[in-house]
């Protein structure tokens, strides 16, 4: 693990000491190479976690997390050049040395075998994110937002530091791959409801479950760009790492426990749904479909049968990949309208055709069309909860064609119609953006071929 | 033997090869369009090879499969399954697409992006014949919604034009109520015989439940537009007239026909949903027939036509004669999309001139699009020995010796009248009569990309009947005997319908109705149905949406009982035990006063 650890962490220097003019150039490459050595991890033989150190370890459920974390860095920092044009020259590296020290965490935070290592450097991303969004944040409501992620988050993880102590003493150990051996069964009792919840909670807020999720419109809107793609790329994905990892000694509660959470779920997956269709604002239209999308990984995580594990595992994944480039395209039309307001960026395909075939892409992956890796998340977990409850399709599939509904809504008032008279002088677009997308667009065909790779540990 | 798949993959095969053109050298050199038209002839001729020989030998079905993944105890595969159904439609619609991508050589000559909309027609092609011959549920599905998007993408062609962009996101909103059933069947099956494919799942479902039939029923109802879910067929009319042809009349809009035609093994075992079936079906043709009878925009009656044809398939999977649908939706795909062509034509050389009210005349001026027109319309009607003949007839005897339900079979008999009204009426307005149209229009059907493309689909249209009805194999037996009168029922009713046509109309222009009545506003309104569900339900769902998701429970509620709350208990907590009350004028009196009663102590 050192040697994707290490790299990442030569990163700083390598800002610090490159010449002005070539830090982007540098970074990215460099960070490329990075994520080139974590596809090793893609071969996963068998079903055994690869122990890298007594404290870091990766099996088939984290390092594709993994991958997509080190992946995403390099793209981030593609995509957010043009945000920092006009910074001086220590803001963009100093910018740039908190993504690279929030890829750190992350690294560490998929990778720690310790419940409780886990659990700090679960935390430890929230000061990098907060730095990003209050600090690099476009306008005066980023205070606000950052306050909304860190106490939201803050409240919802402290009680499971609680809980992580009383299981470290009653069990001895809080290591994942022990703890399955030797977790004894969770009476059916107050205080172990409580427990559960304590256990659950944190990465109900993180995910964000329906009514929790207040902090994740906020944050996805007033986040600069590479801000909203970690968060919707990885950082929701930390929660259900992070509750696939902690159910194991959760049984048997979960079955009874899971009811309201499930229900609120379903509930939550429609309501955002309809709030997406109701949207002017581009990034939050993303932000809130990224709610309903990880609605239905917390459903996959609470069914908790191996189908719907890997539907969670999937879909995570595809999710990660497709939102984080809505948000770059989104990006990229702002810097060209000056706006997130969906309508005033008409009729975009008259001037930006190569543009709107990624728009184009983008939206068909979010929509999950077969057999792209979004489909086969959905479809598994839509299989998962049909088989758990057969009245769960109707909300499922109500939940797809909304998706299918605000999809193409999106892309058709961003990309046909009419331009509006102010879009003059766009800008072409540049390679580096196409290059961007491109590289969003080319796992997801690459994994769409052998699915099975982010199929997670019960495939 | 091996022939047959070997030949039916290099179908497949030749025609991805200009999609991966961009990267060749003869993308520059020779017209794209010319390239792709070609490409789909060699197509066709390859495909005649599988055909061929599968009538010859008479097999049943030859399956190839390829291995995908295996969840868990789900083996995906890459499964192509040639048999009866598959083997046919292919040739059908190769032979079809042929005619249209040449005649849209004619028709999209002017259009700056013509290479990328023979591609996107390509493509659609592709994902319908996956559609066609997938041999399970998931990659039927991936045909299933490959075409759905392609369609969107199509009809939304003019991306400028407002209607086109509505009709398109129309389109798609009403196939995927429908993939709502196929996803339903789609996670039955798995949970009840743990597989997609179709072998596996027929053998394990004799006595075959209702659910994943009612699911595959929307399915097709959102696909094929029956009633419930039709706007969207005629809205779809905004996308150019190729797509219309293509899509719309002979192979998207037949996937649904298609996909109950596939699970007639479990449909046949169930007779709730065969009544089910039936009904729709009926329903269907009768009002969108209905409605074709006062539209005024020649593409719309086109299409309420094959809105109403659908119908027809529909019942005839209802009587359970899966392969009597079959063969009508061949049949229909050469009329019906030379139907298209001819409106097309029309429509192309009267300078975008839709209204029927405003032709006339046509047959001096476009004597071979016109004869092209009547022979399909004759055609469609069931004028006996051309190619509707063999297998509408056939459909309404087997449904008027059936003993299901009358009333669906009246209603579908009273549909097949109405086929020859407007069929007549857009004869009667387009060609016959006096000119209507501007002078100034140059009409100019003489060219050969337009006469080869239509002339084709003639031939087509008078033999294609003849020969598939001919050269194969009733699987089913049809009714051999039964009286004269249902024996010539449909041919009377057709008859019946024509002289009456012929007669309003002529009557109609001499005769001015002062105010439009009652069956007049139903049929012209459309039945009302769009106005009512597409103001009410999106009315009421977005307002659900705006006030209640987003402003009541978002902004509001959600808002207010944690974060805000929070932070208001938090203040009124820190003001009442606070005992600083900031009276610092109090304070510092109180200081002072301290200060100086200090002083004069220690004085």
């Amino acid at each position: 693990m050192l040697k994707i650890i290490t790299p990442t962490i030569m990163l700083f220097p390598v800002i610090w000491y490159s010449n002005n003019t070539k830090i982007w150039i540098n970074t990215t490459l460099y960070s490329l190479m990075i994520s080139s050595t974590t596809l090793l991890l893609l071969n996963q033989t068998d079903n055994n976690s690869n122990n890298h150190s007594l404290i870091f370890f990766s099996d088939s459920l984290s390092s594709p997390l993994l991958m997509l974390t080190v992946w995403l860095l390099p793209l981030m920092i593609m995509a957010s050049q043009h945000h920092l044009m006009k910074e001086t020259w220590t803001r963009k590296k100093s910018y740039l040395s908190m993504l690279i020290s929030l890829q750190m965490f992350l690294i560490m935070t998929f990778t720690a075998t310790e419940l409780i290592l886990f659990y700090i450097l679960f935390e430890a991303t929230l000061i990098p994110t907060l730095v990003i969004i209050t600090r690099w944040g476009n306008q005066t409501e980023r205070l606000n937002a950052g306050l909304y992620f860190l106490f939201y988050t803050l409240i919802g993880s402290l009680p499971l530091l609680v809980a992580l102590i009383y299981t470290q003493n009653s069990l001895g150990s809080l290591n994942m791959a022990t703890m399955t051996l030797c977790n004894q069964e969770m009476s059916n009792s107050w205080s172990n409801g409580l427990l559960w919840m304590a256990c659950i909670m944190a990465f109900m807020v993180k995910m964000p479950l329906y009514g929790l999720h207040l902090w994740l419109p906020k944050a996805h809107v007033e986040a600069p760009i590479a801000g909203s793609m970690v968060l919707a790329a990885v950082l929701l994905k930390l929660g259900g790492y992070g509750m696939m990892r902690i159910t194991t000694i959760l049984d048997p509660m979960t079955k009874y426990l899971a009811y309201p959470l499930l229900m609120l779920c379903l509930w939550g997956m429609i309501m955002t749904s309809s709030i997406c269709l109701r949207q002017t604002d581009l990034k939050s239209l993303i932000a809130y479909s990224s709610v309903s999308h990880m609605a239905l990984v917390i459903v996959a995580i609470l069914i908790q049968t191996p189908w719907s594990f890997m539907g969670a595992t999937a879909l995570m994944i595809a999710h990660g990949l497709t939102s984080s480039m809505l948000f770059c395209l989104a990006n990229s039309n702002y810097e060209r309208i000056h706006s997130r307001t969906m309508l005033l960026a008409r009729g975009l395909q008259s001037f930006l055709p190569l543009m709107a075939t990624w728009w184009l892409l983008a939206s068909l992956t979010n929509l999950a069309l077969p057999p792209s890796i979004n489909l086969i998340g959905e479809l598994l977990v839509i299989m998962a909860s049909f088989s758990w409850s057969n009245i769960t399709i109707i909300l499922t599939g109500l939940n797809m064609l909304i998706t299918a509904l605000y999809s193409l809504y999106m892309l058709t008032v961003t990309q046909r119609g009419k331009p509006t008279y102010h879009t003059h002088n766009l800008n072409p677009s540049l390679t580096r953006e196409n290059t961007l997308m491109s590289m969003h667009m080319l796992p997801v065909i690459l994994l769409t071929l052998n699915p099975k790779l982010i199929l997670g540990p019960t495939y | 033997m091996n022939l047959m798949s070997s030949f039916t993959l290099i179908t497949l095969i030749i025609l991805t090869l200009p999609i991966m053109m961009n990267i060749m050298s003869s993308y520059k050199s020779t017209p794209y369009a010319l390239h792709v038209k070609s490409t789909i002839a060699c197509a066709f001729t390859t495909s005649l090879v599988p055909t061929t020989m599968f009538i010859f030998m008479g097999q049943e079905t030859i399956i190839s499969n390829w291995h995908w993944t295996t969840i868990q105890t789900l083996k995906l595969t890459l499964s192509f399954k040639l048999d009866y159904f598959s083997i046919l439609f292919i040739p059908v619609a190769l032979f079809v697409t042929w005619s249209i991508m040449e005649f849209s050589m004619w028709y999209m000559h002017s259009d700056p992006n013509i290479n990328q909309f023979f591609k996107y027609l390509l493509m659609f092609l592709i994902t319908m014949l996956i559609l066609v011959t997938a041999n399970n549920l998931f990659q039927l599905f991936i045909g299933w919604e490959g075409v759905g998007i392609m369609s969107f993408l199509l009809i939304g062609w003019w991306y400028g034009r407002t209607d086109a962009n509505t009709a398109a996101l129309q389109a798609i909103l009403y196939n995927r109520i429908g993939d709502i059933g196929f996803v339903l069947a789609m996670a039955w099956f798995l949970m009840y015989s743990n597989s997609w494919d179709f072998q596996q799942m027929f053998i394990l479902n004799y006595n075959s439940n209702f659910i994943p039939l009612m699911g595959l029923l929307l399915a097709a109802t959102g696909k094929s537009a029956q009633f419930g879910l039709h706007p969207w067929l005629p809205s779809a009319m905004e996308g150019p007239t190729p797509v219309s042809a293509l899509l719309h009349s002979s192979t998207m809009v037949v996937a649904g026909i298609f996909l109950l035609i596939r699970f007639y093994p479990l449909m046949e075992n169930n007779t709730t949903i065969q009544t089910l079936t039936l009904c729709l079906g009926a329903i269907t043709t009768l009002f969108t027939a209905i409605c074709a009878l006062t539209q005024n925009d020649i593409k719309k009656i086109v299409a309420f036509s094959t809105s109403s044809q659908l119908g027809l398939m529909m019942v005839t999977i209802g009587i359970n004669q899966p392969h009597l649908a079959f063969l009508h939706i061949c049949n229909h795909a050469f009329f019906k999309a030379m139907l298209f062509m001819c409106s097309g034509s029309i429509i192309h050389n009267l300078n975008d001139e839709q209204d029927i009210r405003k032709m006339g005349g046509l047959f001096k001026a476009m004597p071979f699009t016109s004869s092209s027109l009547i022979i399909g319309s004759l055609a469609l009607t069931g004028m006996p020995f051309l190619t509707g003949f063999y297998s509408k007839d056939l459909i309404i005897e087997a449904a008027n010796t059936s003993n299901t339900n009358a009333w669906a079979l009246m209603i579908t008999l009273v549909a097949t009248s109405l086929t020859a009204v407007y069929s007549t009426r857009i004869i009667f307005y387009a060609l016959m009569g006096q000119p209507r149209f501007t002078a100034t229009s140059t009409i100019n059907e003489n060219n050969p990309l337009l006469i080869n493309s239509i002339k084709r689909l003639v031939i087509g249209s008078i033999f294609a009947g003849f020969f598939l009805s001919n050269n194969i194999l009733p699987t089913t037996t049809y009714q051999m005997t039964m009286p004269f009168h249902l024996k010539m029922m449909a041919l009377m009713v057709t008859i019946l319908g024509f002289t009456l046509a012929m007669e309003l109309n002529t009557m109609t222009n001499n005769l001015k109705l002062k105010k439009s009545s009652y069956p007049f506003k139903f049929s012209t309104l459309l039945g009302f149905y769009p106005m009512v569900m597409h103001r009410s339900i999106p009315l009421s769902n977005l307002h659900m949406s705006q006030h209640t998701a987003s402003l009541l429970l978002d902004l509001i509620w959600l808002e207010k009982i944690m974060p805000k709350n929070m932070s208001k208990m938090q203040m009124n907590t820190s003001i009442i035990i606070s005992n600083q009350k900031g009276l610092i004028k109090f304070y510092f009196l109180s200081f002072l006063t301290s200060v100086l009663i200090s002083f004069l102590f220690i004085i």
